[in-house]
């Protein structure tokens, strides 16, 4: 029965397997079906996720929990998968070193995704990690030629060790003291009791710098500029949203239920973590040139805003976190899926070649504009209601100086985002001829699109659902 | 009542920038068309609304209520009183008149109307909005077509002053979302719903803080000094007919804020604040007129003289939250004069942008002192020119004579120096009116204006109808006194002056 419960899991992971032994047998230039082949593993995937619903049970030795919360990632990870597999198809088949491996590396990435947010416990959510990690050096460096893809991997890499190492160190300071590296064993350890422990201390600081790097936090942040800027564009896209939303699941697995009773030691590292990552996100932004490396500073700021959430750690707030996470995920989905059109076209990754813009493909520009917005949570968008939530949980559990802090860094990032649009709609294009855009990018665009302005109007059904499926009560 | 009312006249505009954008843009006529029409549908069930409008009822009317996101008592809560009721009937004459003035809009006409018209859903979606999230929404919606409107239609720093206009408001406005999430929790009701946050009572100390907050959100839209040096840019560099949006009815929403949301919630806060505000008021009638007449350009005269204008809304409405109970009447007079103000400068300020778009269109430059002996040129034109300096300037027998002199008559038991020195801005609005006219009107024909022709038909159809409006507010002041009448009273008790 338990393995009903992870039949997405043995989905991925099965047609990951043929995949990979397809892209070695079958010649390169028939490789065409991988993608196809990819996405509708990911669908079934999806599809297989049904069973579960409304389930509540833990298996494998209490180390998997089958929830709503689980279901809920799920949906979203997968989605995720489609998504950026849609987005990747044409660039990819441009690429010299193009293969089935990357949608091989893709599927394993999701698969780790999936077990972080599932697992209960802390070796099985580290081992989700390194597998999500794993994939994401190899993807990172995936253009083998480009000096650029080499630095982001060596880099991502490199930073990505040490921030596994030190999380590892901050697990066993906490199993040394408990005994358990099971969640659900910690949330009924008597966790006041030992709260004075300097040691404990030291263990959170680890667990939290660990979890910061692989989020992007700053001050753990700085692989991630280039790490965007180096990586293929589609992984790029991948990164902004799948291993983040993947980090947060964890996060609120960990923290707000796992140690609960320990919320004075992590809650006021998230809240440093938050303003300034927010501040430094955003002022960084400001400067930049190449819309990648802009984006990258932007989901710094994103994550700021979201950390929030952790650092009030209500019920309201996790369910903020969850929705912003929802929102989040469709908003960066959609811009990528122009950043990678213009990539892909050659017209270039410099925001200044986004010069007429409007003129050239008013839709996709019209979209991006919309995802602008929800970025700045303006409403009628997802990111609206999703910034509003994190707002909400703030003001109502006394952190009013992140509410303040939050609402001018809402105000300072319309300066960076607005450049793209002033690119777009205010200056003339060099090149006036019209910029087509493939069906499968227009896919991923318009979704992205619908689903943000969907999600930021009529809020409510999401709402429930998510207060439904909310671990914290 | 059955028809959702209200709604209509905040979503027919919507309907229109999604038709237009189905229309191909090669059919500029036809977006022109589409685009005045759902002005005028609009404008036609604000003055069906006005008919219907039952005088001397206090409270809200034709409320609409739906919930929207219940866990959080988040509705779609719409609903209008007579101060609202001014104001819808100000947007409703003003979009049509703009939608009018922009006939001659040619560069991406498609792009242009499907804002136009989505910033009229804004307008009139924050003058109707009793839910403070429905509010916050609309109020917001209004910054993204504007930006648009004046970043890509503007004059040659259209970029600067687009962009400085949407950071200032938003960075005011996502404080002032702060402030109504202060309330929210507060006041433990779980409910977003404006009249009933209103009723409950606030902590004193806590209110202070909570109005500052909500008062750098509005104050950066009236603007108060020093928040206004957004204003002069963006009106001197947005096109014509988006100047008189702004100018009409975009201040407003600032000064409709405090009527609707500060002075009702917080009244306690409020009289702490009513010296801080007469003394800002009161920067921004007498800088606001020594700036204009420093202005060579015409336009930037016209923009400085909205800040002298809003100036004093904001000593009515200090006059009335200081009164206490002794200042009743003296209360009374003061909002109704603020509240008269809203209504009259839309009026006079919309028909002075409209008349400075006209001059430019054919001279195509602002400079006065490129601008002379324009009497003999135009004569129609500056005919009506003269017409709105006066009205503006607080000519007895025009509506913005009624609207000053309220608030002058009402702040004087209450604020006595501030109205004397206020006075002084009165000469100087008077003075830089009639500099202006001395030397745009006056003096000696210019040749190079010779061949032009004077305001044309369309033209003249946006301006008679403000002309006409300013004469009969001017004259028979009871129109829209009686239909503010209620509303006012009720603030003026809560404020504790009865």
């Amino acid at each position: 029965m338990d393995y009903l419960y992870i039949l997405p899991e043995l989905i991925l992971v099965a047609v990951a397997l043929v995949l990979l032994v397809a892209s070695a047998v079958v010649d390169k230039g028939r490789q065409g079906f991988i993608p196809a082949v990819t996405a509708a593993g990911f669908l079934a995937a999806m599809v297989a996720v049904y069973p579960a619903i409304g389930q509540q049970s833990s298996i494998f030795g209490r180390m998997v929990a089958v929830d709503g919360f689980a279901q809920f990632f799920k949906v979203i990870f997968l989605a995720v998968g489609i998504l950026v597999t849609l987005a990747s198809a044409g660039y990819m088949a441009k690429q010299e070193t193009s293969g089935g491996e990357y949608y091989v590396l893709l599927m394993f990435a999701v698969t780790g995704m999936i077990i972080m947010a599932s697992s209960t416990d802390l070796l099985a959510i580290w081992l989700g990690l390194e597998l999500v990690s794993m994939a994401s050096y190899v993807l990172a460096g995936y253009r083998r030629e480009d000096p650029k893809s080499n630095e982001a991997a060596i880099k991502y890499f490199l930073m990505g060790a040490i921030a596994s190492a030190a999380l590892l160190f901050g697990l066993s300071l906490l199993y040394g003291f408990t005994g358990t590296t099971n969640l659900l064993d910690l949330t009924n350890y008597e966790q006041k009791a030992m709260s004075g422990s300097a040691v404990l201390r030291v263990a959170m600081f680890f667990l939290v710098a660990g979890f910061g790097f692989k989020v992007a936090l700053v001050p753990f942040h700085m692989w991630a500029p280039d790490a965007y800027e180096g990586a293929p564009t589609p992984v790029t896209a991948f990164f902004s949203i799948g291993p983040k939303a993947a980090g947060l699941a964890a996060l609120i697995r960990i923290f707000p239920i796992g140690l609960a009773g320990l919320a004075g030691h992590w809650s006021i590292l998230f809240a440093i973590l938050a303003a300034v990552s927010m501040t430094v996100g955003n002022l960084t932004a400001l400067g930049q040139k190449n819309i990648k490396r802009m984006m990258a500073y932007s989901s710094i700021a994103q994550i700021g805003y979201i950390t929030i959430g952790l650092a009030v750690s209500s019920a309201r707030s996790i369910e903020a976190i969850m929705y912003y996470v929802l929102a989040y995920v469709f908003i960066n989905a959609g811009l990528f899926a122009m950043i990678i059109l213009l990539d892909e076209r050659g017209i270039g990754q410099k925001i200044e070649d986004y010069a007429g813009l409007s003129q050239r493909a008013p839709m996709a520009a019209a979209a991006m504009v919309v995802f602008f917005v929800a970025l700045i949570g303006i409403p009628f968008t997802s990111g609206f209601f999703a910034k509003f939530f994190i707002f909400t949980s703030a003001v109502e559990s006394g952190f009013m100086w992140l509410a303040i802090l939050l609402a001018v860094n809402s105000a300072i990032s319309v300066g960076y985002y607005y450049g793209v649009v002033r690119a777009m709609y205010l200056e003339a294009p060099k090149d006036p001829s019209p910029v087509k855009v493939p069906p499968s990018l227009g896919a991923v665009l318009l979704t992205g699109a619908l689903a943000t302005l969907a999600i930021g109007i009529f809020s409510e059904p999401f709402l429930r659902l998510i207060g439904l499926v909310s671990p914290v009560r | 009542m059955s028809l959702p009312i209200l709604t209509l006249i905040v979503f027919v505009p919507l309907a229109g920038s999604l038709l237009i954008t189905l229309v191909p843009r090669e059919q500029d006529k036809t977006i022109k068309q589409i685009a005045l029409v759902a002005t005028l549908i609009s404008a036609a069930f604000v003055a069906y609304l006005w008919t219907q409008f039952r005088f001397g009822e206090p409270g809200m009317q034709f409320t609409e209520r739906a919930s929207w996101i219940p866990s959080l008592g988040v509705q779609y809560l719409m609903g209008i009183d007579g101060i609202s009721l001014s104001l819808l009937i100000l947007t409703g004459l003003l979009t049509v008149l703009a939608a009018l003035a922009s006939w001659n809009i040619t560069h991406r006409s498609k792009e242009y109307f499907a804002l136009f018209l989505l910033l009229c859903t804004g307008m009139y979606g924050v003058f109707v909005a009793l839910d403070y999230v429905l509010f916050y929404v609309f109020w917001e919606l209004v910054l993204v077509p504007m930006f648009f409107l004046i970043g890509i239609w503007g004059g040659p720093r259209r970029e600067y002053a687009a962009i400085k206009f949407f950071i200032y408001t938003l960075a005011g406005s996502v404080l002032m979302l702060v402030g109504i999430l202060a309330i929210y929790f507060q006041s433990g009701l779980g409910t977003f719903d404006m009249t009933v946050l209103a009723q409950h009572k606030y902590p004193v100390a806590w209110q202070w803080w909570i109005f500052l907050l909500l008062y750098v959100g509005f104050a950066v839209k009236v603007p108060v000094f020093p928040f206004h040096t957004w204003l002069p840019d963006a009106h001197v560099e947005a096109p014509t007919a988006i100047s008189v949006l702004l100018a009409g009815v975009l201040l407003k929403m600032g000064t409709y804020a405090f009527f609707r949301i500060a002075l009702p919630t917080l009244p306690d806060a409020a009289r702490a604040w009513a010296p801080i505000f007469a003394v800002l008021g009161l920067i921004n009638i007498v800088y606001g007129a020594l700036v204009a007449m420093a202005q060579q350009d015409l336009k930037k005269m016209v923009a400085y003289s909205s800040i002298n204008h809003m100036g004093y809304v904001m000593l009515g409405l200090a006059a009335a939250m200081a009164a206490g109970p002794g200042h009743a009447a003296a209360a009374k007079l003061a909002i109704t004069g603020a509240a008269y103000q809203m209504f009259a400068h839309g009026l006079s300020s919309g028909m002075l942008f409209l008349l400075v778009g006209v001059v430019y269109d054919r001279t195509h430059t602002r400079d006065m002192n490129k601008l002379s002996g324009l009497y003999l040129t135009f004569p129609v034109w500056a005919t009506f020119l003269a017409f709105g300096a006066f009205a503006s300037l607080g000519l007895p027998g025009l509506s913005g004579f009624i609207a000053e002199f309220f608030v002058l008559l009402g702040a004087f038991p209450i604020f006595k120096v501030f109205v004397i020195l206020a006075t002084s801005g009165l000469v100087f609005t008077a003075a830089f009116y009639l500099m202006m006219m001395r030397r745009v009107l006056m003096g000696q024909k210019r040749p190079e204006y010779d061949q032009m022709p004077d305001a044309n038909p369309r033209e003249l159809t946006t301006l008679v109808p403000l002309t006409i409006m300013i004469i009969i507010f001017g004259v028979a002041p009871s129109i829209l006194v009686n239909m503010m009448n209620p509303a006012l009273v009720q603030l003026v008790a809560k404020l504790g002056g009865m």
